[in-house]
């Protein structure tokens, strides 16, 4: 019997071991792209001079579309940040989605906004519009009054009365900077459209200054929470992003900036409202039909930071959070469960999907497993203290190690972070993420299938105190 | 049993984390003297922004002046950049270009040669800022480099676009004749008319993405002298070349004679019917107003809204669209018609 269990236990730490390793060079792989393409980038000037462009960027206007759901404290601010942004056509529709708060209510009275009749065009399926309104002051703002269905159908209800060919989903209190839709509209235009959606790095925008939805000095936040998550945006977007992009492979853009063209989202059907993951499944979505339609098309990721949102400082939220998006990545890849190692997807089936089944989302299953084991063997002893310390060093190398590497290439190659403290602060934080930070998402993530396995339903709206001032 | 896997594992992680550390150091070193940099490059601009502003509006320099330091060379570098986007006067450029020669352009020529692609790139922006001449023989030895990138090579030709070299057109017709239609834009926007026009002359045997670039700029210039030219594009083509001649013509906002455009109203293609709506709303045709009008009734919105701009050019275009708002069935063209009033047709 003993020897049995003795077995199982040796047996399942090679397994924990095997997974580590393949984990860790699949990520050095795809760091050591990103370092290459960072690396060719380095020092230049500028990215290109816009003014060449001009007059294709007047003949590719975007639609930017604001779901918000009680966002009293901080739409109007964000309206206006976005009315400041730097790009010649575009318009801002705002739809609120059956808020309970004064949401409706602040916007009429400061944009002077009217009713006024439309006939809408019903592309994607969204729940009925109760008034659409026009501001007196901006023609090209719009506000639509709708029933409570959700941000995906709040962003389908927007895509229905778009007028123009892009679209762009915005979280009500995301900051942009001013260049953001130039830098995301270039791939665009320089592919001729070949490229159909373009999303840019997200930043933390906790501990900047920003007044009147302006970025007026980068700061870092002093709260722990807060600066993990910094890291770990970080490490997300220099490391996976730019390495899975550079080959078509990427399967997220965040839902806090992203650009899409409107055909192919009203052609894959819009987003879809029974998911926690709208982003990414209709990111998934539009790749499949890419590859059905057998065309030549991508999607890419700018590794300028053009967004910074707010993320919650609070343990509470920050879990509620995790576990969503757990939820929301298993519900994309169930959904389309089909790509998977599916040759007929190409990369997409046979790299792409792999990945995130096998890294990110069974990835927290194992690492648990890994934290489990190691407290486990402290109590057996003998080589059960081994598997535990060559478990513990091989997971320092997983969290720590790349996160503070991914800290070190943002210093070399972009440097947004203006002092040295800052630099310092970061670095010394990532390092200790494998102790305390990793174990904790990943046991929410953990707790996200377990909810998910036993059919729970609902989740918390994070709670925003608003970036603005 | 483990202690091979376990040492190594310990040996690679402190040489990970020291490597790390190295760098750290390595990087705040940097940033400090970076910062340091800054400071004294802010310095020189403080002090050189007065003499240089100067010299750019009168030509002449007072203080004896040496580049001596790398920060005096980009505090340069700064300001005439920043002067070059705000300048307007031709003295003022020529001064600008005559000061870059002088103190820079062996600066830029070193770095053109510079192992780094991103160095090379600034050098290249920065000569088509200054307009630094002296480097044009520079540029084309450059163009012949083995091993160039098609940015490089993109932004040399638009350098020497802007320089309005001699053999041009025989370069790009002959030897760089593969790029794509809106790199040929960028190129084309420098060129002066004389160089333009060589390339009118020579349109029927330049490849597709080059007739585009040529009939884009020209509705970019919205410059009549072309006018014949682009009508006759328009009538001797097909496909993409004759939309991208009314397209033009559009632009431009005049024709010698409309009927062969009124039919165009009517068209199965959409891009066609808008861009022919367009048209006659510059021209104020009377006689097309009536299927302008019924253009608000179009299935594709694009033309839809270019009629209801385009019917507001015509001084009865308000109440016209007025009467489709009050009477119409057609949801969409009633939206459309009160969009325009209300937007009031001003726009272009």
């Amino acid at each position: 019997m003993n020897g049995i269990m003795e077995t199982i236990g040796h047996y399942f730490a090679y397994f924990i071991l095997a997974y580590m390793v393949i984990v860790i060079s699949f990520y050095a792989v795809v760091m050591i792209i990103s370092v290459f393409q960072l690396r060719k980038e380095y020092q230049l000037d500028r990215d290109q001079s816009f003014g060449d462009y001009m007059e294709d960027i007047y003949t590719r206007p975007v639609s930017i579309i604001v779901p918000a759901y009680n966002e009293e404290a901080g739409i109007v601010q964000s309206v206006r940040s976005l009315l400041s942004i730097n790009y010649p056509s575009f318009e801002v529709i705002v739809v609120n989605d059956g808020s309970k708060d004064g949401t409706l209510e602040k916007m009429i009275d400061q944009y002077e906004m009217q009713e006024v009749q439309k006939v809408v065009r019903k592309q994607v399926d969204c729940k009925p519009i109760k008034k659409i309104y026009q501001s007196a002051l901006l023609p090209s703002l719009y506000l639509i009054d709708k029933e409570n269905g959700g941000k995906a159908d709040a962003l389908n209800a927007g895509l229905n009365i778009s007028h123009y060919p892009y679209i762009c989903s915005l979280d009500g209190d995301s900051v942009l900077e001013r260049d953001a839709f130039l830098k995301v509209m270039k791939p665009i235009i320089d592919s001729n459209e070949e490229v159909i959606a373009s999303g840019g790095s997200i930043r933390i925008a906790n501990g900047c200054d920003i007044q009147n939805g302006n970025m007026i000095k980068i700061g870092l936040s002093n709260h722990p929470l807060v600066i993990m998550q910094v890291i770990e945006y970080l490490r997300a977007f220099l490391m996976g992003r730019i390495g899975l992009s550079r080959h078509n492979l990427l399967l997220i853009i965040s839902g806090a900036f992203g650009v899409f063209s409107k055909h192919w989202v009203v052609e894959a059907g819009g987003y879809k409202t029974d998911t926690v993951g709208e982003d990414m499944e209709l990111v998934v979505r539009i790749h499949r039909l890419i590859k059905e339609k057998g065309m030549n098309k991508r999607i890419v990721y700018v590794p300028d930071p053009v967004c910074w949102t707010e993320v919650p400082e609070d343990i509470t939220f920050l879990r509620r959070q995790r576990r969503r998006w757990h939820r929301g990545l298993f519900e994309s890849l169930w959904t389309h469960r089909k790509l998977t190692l599916n040759p007929k997807y190409g990369p997409i089936g046979m790299i792409s999907f792999p990945y995130f089944w096998i890294v990110e989302f069974l990835g927290p299953i194992v690492e648990l497993s890994g934290y489990l084991y190691i407290i486990v063997s402290l109590f057996m002893g003998g080589i059960y203290i081994e598997f535990a310390i060559l478990i513990f060093l091989l997971s320092c190398l997983y969290g720590s190690l790349f996160s503070t590497l991914a800290i070190l290439l943002e210093e070399w190659s972009l440097r947004k972070y203006p002092k040295v403290s800052h630099l310092l602060k970061l670095f010394l934080y990532s390092l200790t993420e494998t102790i305390w930070y990793r174990p904790l998402t990943v046991f929410w993530r953990c707790q996200g299938i377990w909810q998910m396995l036993r059919g729970e339903k609902g989740w918390g709206e994070m709670k925003r105190k608003g970036v603005s001032q | 049993m483990f202690h091979n896997e376990i040492g190594f594992l310990i040996t690679l992680t402190a040489a990970l984390v020291s490597i790390l550390l190295v760098l750290l150091v390595y990087l705040i070193i940097r940033k400090g003297l970076e910062q340091v940099k800054r400071s004294r490059i802010e310095e020189y601009k403080a002090l050189y922004n007065e003499p240089v502003f100067e010299f750019l509006l009168t030509g002449s320099f007072n203080s004896s002046l040496t580049i001596d330091k790398n920060s005096k060379r980009e505090a340069f570098e700064s300001l005439l950049s920043h002067y070059s986007e705000i300048l307007e006067g031709q003295d003022e450029k020529e001064n600008m270009q005559r000061f870059a020669e002088v103190y820079l352009s062996d600066y830029y020529r070193e770095k053109l040669n510079s192992l780094k692609w991103s160095q090379r790139m600034n050098a290249l922006y920065y000569i088509e800022d200054f307009h630094i001449k002296v480097l044009e023989e520079e540029i084309v030895r450059f163009l012949e480099r083995k091993k160039i990138s098609k940015d490089e090579l993109v932004h040399s030709l638009r350098i020497l676009a802007a320089f309005q070299h001699r053999e041009f057109y025989q370069l790009v017709s002959e030897k760089y004749n593969t790029l794509t239609y809106l790199e040929y834009r960028t190129i084309f926007a420098r060129l002066d008319d004389t160089l333009f026009s060589k390339f009118l002359e020579g349109f029927d045997e330049l490849p597709a993405p080059m007739q585009y670039a040529l009939l884009d700029m020209i509705g970019y210039k919205k410059d009549t002298r072309y006018l014949a030219f682009t009508e006759d594009a328009f009538q001797n083509n097909r496909g993409e070349v004759r939309i991208k001649a009314l397209k033009s013509l559009a632009a431009i906002g005049y024709v010698q004679s409309v009927d062969p455009y009124l039919s165009l109203l009517k068209s199965p293609e959409w891009q066609e019917r808008m861009l022919a709506a367009k048209l006659v709303g510059s021209l104020r045709e009377k006689t097309a107003l009536d299927e302008l009008t019924q253009l608000l009734h179009d299935p594709v919105w694009w033309v839809r809204s270019q009629a209801g701009q385009s019917v507001m050019m015509f001084p009865e275009g308000r109440d016209v669209l007025q009467k489709v708002a009050d009477n119409t069935k057609d949801l969409f063209a009633r939206d459309m018609a009160v969009e325009w009033i209300n937007r009031g047709g001003q726009r272009e």
